[in-house]
C-alpha cells in the first residue's frame, strides 16, 4: 500500500488544481477575444489555413476595387461614345437634310451645324476620367486628338493611342478595361470622322454637298461606335459577372475562416462551467481534508 | 540480579525515546519542507547479559537515525527534468517568438506581403495616379518595417538568451561549488560518526537544480562524496571544482571550463536550450525571413527594370529595392524621392501599367522552394507554432512523469503528521512508562532499606 505523506497530498491537489486553473485561463481567454487560434501554437495548422485565407480576402477585395474603378472609367468611356453616336447620329439627319433641294440656300448653316457636331465628338475624344484620357490608349501624356496649327485638320496630339490596359480581375483573368482611341476612331488622316466632318464642313462653305463616299465614312463610324458601345457592355457585364463571383468566394473565405479561428462560445461556456464546477470541487475537497490530522482529534 | 539494573534499563530507554522524540520533532518542523527526507530512529536491543544461566535483556538502544530516500527515484527525476527544463524554456522562447510575428492577423508580415502585392494590382488599374504610386511605396515601407521589427525582435530575444545563459552558467559554477563544499562537510561528518542526513538532503537539492540546467551525471565514492560532470566534463567532488565559462564561437554558443577550454556536450536541459535556440533555431528562422525577402527584393527588381517610369524622360533599368540585408529593407531612394520613378510602364506610355501587373502576379508564382513567398512564410510561422507546441507536450510528458516520480518520492521520504504524531505519543508513551520503572524501583529499593531499619 502507498504509503500517503503530507507533501504528497498538497502537491497532487496543487497539481490537479493548476491543470484545472490553466484550462479555466484558456477557455476564459477564447471566450473573451472570441478566437480560438491567436497565435501560432494555438494551432500551427490552422495558423497556415488562416492566413491563407486572410490572404485570399485582401486579393479579393483588390480585384473588387479594380473592379470598381475599372467599371467607373468604363461607364464614362461608354457616355463618351453615346455621346459621339448621338453628334453622328444628328450629322446623317443634317446629311438627309441636304439632300432636299430646299436646303440648298443654307448650306453655311449646315456647315456650322457640322462643325458644332465636329467640336462635340472631338471633346468627347479627348475625354478625361480621373487622370486618364479615355480614347488615348496608355499615352495620357496629352489630350489625343487636336487641330492642327493652321486649324486647317485634326491630328493626333500623341504618339500612340493603341496602347491597351489591362488589370487583374482574379488570380487568372487579366481584363481589357479600355477603349482605345486607335479602335474607336480608325487611323487619323486616312478617311477617319474627324478629317471628313471638316471636309464636309469646308466643302459645305464653298457649296458643294457630302459625297456618297463621306457618307459612307460617316455611316461606318456609327456602326463602328455602336459596336465599341456594345463591346464596352460586354467588358461591363463581364466585370459585374467577376464581382458577383469575388462576392461569392468572399463570403466563401469569410465562413472557412470563422470555422478555422473563431471560438465556438456555447461550447467553451459549456467547458468552462464544468471547469469551474471541477475547481469548485477541488477546492472544497482540499479545505475538507488539507488541514486535518491527527492533531484534532488528541 | 540488583534492583539498579532496572535503573539501568530505564534511564537508557528513556534517552533513547528522548532522542526518538528529537526526531519526530526534526520530521514535524519539516513536513514542509520540500528538500528534506523523513528521518527514521532504527530501534534494537541493548546486547543482553547471561548470568547464572539466564539470558537477561538489557533495554532498548537506538542503531541509527536513518534518511529515507530513494535514490533510483532521484536520478528518474533528474532524468526528466533535464527534459522537462529543456522543453519548457524551449516553449517559452518560442513563445516570445510567435508573438514577434504577430500571426495570424492582419498586423502579420503575411498580410502586408499580400497588401504590397495588391497596391501593384491597384496601380494597374490607373498607372499615372500619384496616390496609387505613393500607396505602393507606402505599403513597401511597412513591409520594410514590419520585417526590420520582427528580425530587431529575434535580434533581441539573442541577446536576452546570451545573458540568460551567462546567468545559468553563473548559476551552475555557483551549484558546482556548493556540492563540492557540501561534499566535503558530509564527508567530515560522518567521519566524526554523526549521520548527515540533512547536508545529503541539501545536496540532493543543489544536485537536483543542477539536472535542470544541463545533463549531469552522478556517481558516488566510498566517502559519499558526489561527483558531478556536466555534459560529459568533470565538474566537482570532494576536493575539486571546476568553472566554466559562456563563449561565442562562429555564432554558436559554447559552454566550456575556464581553464583549458575544455567543451562541455550540453544536449539537454534548460542551457542546452538555450544554446542550440541561440545558435541554430533563431538563425534559422532569420535565414527562413532572408530568403523570403531575398526572393520578393530579386523578382520585384528583375521585373521593375524592366519597365519604364514616367518621369520626362522615361527611365529603365530602375531598381524598386536598394535591396535587402539583415532584416533592412530598403526601397530605392530615386523612387521614394520620386513616385513617377515607379517603373510599371512596358513602352514608356504613363497609362500603361503590365510591369504593375506582373509584380503583382509575382504573389501566385512558385518563387522559392517551389512555393510561393506566401506558403514559404506560412511554413515558417507554422514551424515556429509546431517548435512551441512540441515543446509543449514534450515539457508535459516530462511533467507528468516527474509528477508520478515526486509522488513516489514524497511517498516514500516525505513526512507524515499522522504517523509523527502517532509516532509521538507512542515514544511519549514508552517514556513515561520507562520513568515509572523508575519510580518503581525506587519503591523497591526503599522496600528493601526499610527492612534493615
Amino acid at each position: 500500500m502507498m504509503r500517503i505523506s503530507d507533501i504528497l497530498i498538497s502537491n497532487n491537489y496543487l497539481n490537479r488544481l493548476s491543470g484545472t486553473k490553466a484550462n479555466i485561463e484558456r477557455l476564459s481567454r477564447q471566450i473573451a477575444s472570441g478566437v480560438k487560434v491567436s497565435k501560432p501554437s494555438d494551432s500551427p495548422s490552422g495558423t497556415s489555413k488562416i492566413l491563407k485565407f486572410y490572404n485570399k480576402l485582401t486579393q479579393s477585395e483588390v480585384y473588387t476595387n479594380n473592379i470598381h474603378n475599372s467599371l467607373a472609367s468604363l461607364k464614362e468611356t461608354t457616355f463618351a461614345m453615346e455621346n459621339i453616336q448621338s453628334e453622328v447620329i444628328t450629322i446623317l439627319t443634317n446629311i438627309t437634310e441636304l439632300n432636299n433641294a430646299a436646303n440648298n440656300e443654307d448650306l453655311n448653316s449646315f456647315a456650322d451645324k457640322i462643325d458644332l457636331s465636329l467640336n462635340a465628338i472631338l471633346n468627347s475624344a479627348n475625354s478625361e476620367y480621373d487622370g486618364k484620357y479615355l480614347f488615348g490608349g496608355t499615352d495620357f501624356s496629352s489630350a489625343p486628338y487636336g487641330f492642327t496649327e493652321d486649324l486647317s485638320a485634326i491630328e493626333l496630339k500623341v504618339g500612340d493611342v493603341s496602347g491597351i490596359q489591362r488589370v487583374k480581375i482574379s488570380q487568372n483573368t487579366l481584363q481589357k478595361i479600355n477603349m482605345t482611341g486607335a479602335e474607336v476612331f480608325g487611323t487619323i488622316g486616312e478617311d477617319d470622322i474627324f478629317n471628313t466632318l471638316i471636309e464636309i464642313r469646308d466643302n459645305l462653305r464653298l457649296g458643294i454637298k457630302p459625297t456618297e463616299e463621306q457618307e459612307t465614312i460617316i455611316k461606318n463610324f456609327n456602326k463602328k461606335v455602336l459596336d465599341k458601345i456594345a463591346g464596352t457592355g460586354n467588358i461591363i457585364n463581364q466585370l459585374t459577372d467577376a464581382e458577383e463571383l469575388l462576392n461569392n468566394q468572399k463570403l466563401n473565405i469569410e465562413e472557412l475562416l470563422s470555422n478555422e479561428q473563431e471560438v465556438d462560445v456555447t461550447k467553451a461556456i459549456m467547458e468552462l462551467q464544468s471547469q469551474d464546477y471541477i475547481l469548485q470541487v477541488t477546492y472544497q475537497l482540499s479545505a475538507m481534508f488539507l488541514p486535518k490530522s491527527i492533531l484534532d482529534y488528541l | 540480579m540488583s534492583i539498579s539494573r532496572i535503573f539501568d534499563i530505564s534511564r537508557r530507554s528513556m534517552a533513547a525515546y528522548q532522542r526518538a522524540m528529537d526526531a519526530t520533532a526534526h520530521n514535524i518542523a519539516n513536513s514542509a519542507n520540500p528538500e528534506y527526507s523523513r528521518q527514521r530512529i532504527i530501534f534494537s536491543s541493548e546486547p543482553p547479559e547471561i548470568l547464572g544461566g539466564f539470558v537477561w535483556g538489557s533495554g532498548v538502544k537506538i542503531d541509527q537515525v536513518l534518511r529515507v530516500r530513494n535514490q533510483l527515484i532521484d536520478s528518474q527525476i533528474r532524468v526528466n527534468n533535464q527534459k522537462y527544463y529543456e522543453n519548457n524554456e524551449r516553449s517559452s522562447v518560442n513563445g516570445q517568438v510567435e508573438v514577434l510575428f504577430s500571426e495570424p492577423s492582419d498586423m502579420g508580415i503575411s498580410t502586408i506581403m499580400e497588401s504590397f502585392f495588391s497596391s501593384w494590382s491597384e496601380l494597374a488599374v490607373t498607372p499615372n495616379s500619384s496616390a496609387l504610386r505613393n500607396d505602393v511605396i507606402r505599403s513597401a515601407e511597412k513591409l520594410a518595417s514590419k520585417v526590420s521589427s520582427v528580425y530587431e525582435g529575434l535580434d533581441a530575444i539573442k541577446g536576452d538568451l546570451f545573458n540568460s545563459a551567462k546567468a545559468k552558467v553563473n548559476d551552475l559554477n555557483n551549484l558546482l561549488k556548493q556540492v563540492q563544499s557540501l561534499n566535503t562537510q558530509i564527508c567530515e561528518t560522518s567521519a566524526l560518526g554523526h549521520p548527515a542526513n540533512d547536508l545529503l538532503d541539501r545536496r540532493d537539492a543543489v544536485i537536483d537544480e543542477l539536472s535542470k540546467l544541463a545533463n549531469i551525471s552522478v556517481s558516488y565514492d566510498t566517502t559519499n562524496a558526489a561527483t558531478i560532470s556536466v555534459g560529459g566534463t568533470f565538474g566537482a567532488d570532494r576536493s575539486n571544482v571546476v568553472e566554466f565559462k559562456l563563449t561565442e564561437v562562429n555564432g554558436q554558443m559554447v559552454v566550456a571550463t575556464k581553464d583549458g577550454n575544455i567543451p562541455a556536450n550540453i544536449n539537454s536541459g534548460e542551457l542546452f536550450a538555450i544554446t542550440d535556440t541561440y545558435s541554430n533555431q533563431i538563425p534559422k528562422y532569420q535565414d527562413n525571413l532572408d530568403a523570403i525577402m531575398n526572393s520578393l527584393v530579386d523578382s520585384v527588381n528583375d521585373i521593375h527594370m524592366t519597365g519604364y517610369s514616367i518621369t520626362d524622360p522615361p527611365q529603365t533599368g530602375i531598381k524598386f529595392f536598394e535591396g535587402y540585408e539583415n532584416g533592412v529593407l530598403k526601397i530605392n531612394n530615386e523612387i521614394l524621392q520620386d513616385p513617377n520613378n515607379i517603373a510599371i510602364s512596358i513602352d514608356g506610355t504613363e497609362g500603361n501599367g503590365d510591369i504593375a501587373v506582373l509584380i503583382a502576379e509575382l504573389n501566385g508564382k512558385k518563387l522559392l522552394n517551389g512555393l510561393t513567398l506566401a506558403e514559404n512564410y506560412s511554413s515558417l510561422v507554422s514551424d515556429i507554432g509546431n517548435n512551441k507546441v512540441s515543446a509543449d507536450q514534450l515539457a508535459e510528458s516530462s511533467q507528468l512523469v516527474i509528477q508520478q516520480f515526486e509522488a513516489q518520492k514524497a511517498s516514500h521520504s516525505g513526512v507524515s503528521i499522522d504517523e509523527e504524531m502517532t509516532n509521538m505519543l507512542k515514544f511519549q508513551r514508552s517514556y513515561d512508562a520507562s520513568a515509572k520503572m523508575i519510580q518503581i524501583a525506587d519503591e523497591m529499593l526503599l522496600t528493601i532499606l526499610s527492612l534493615v531499619r
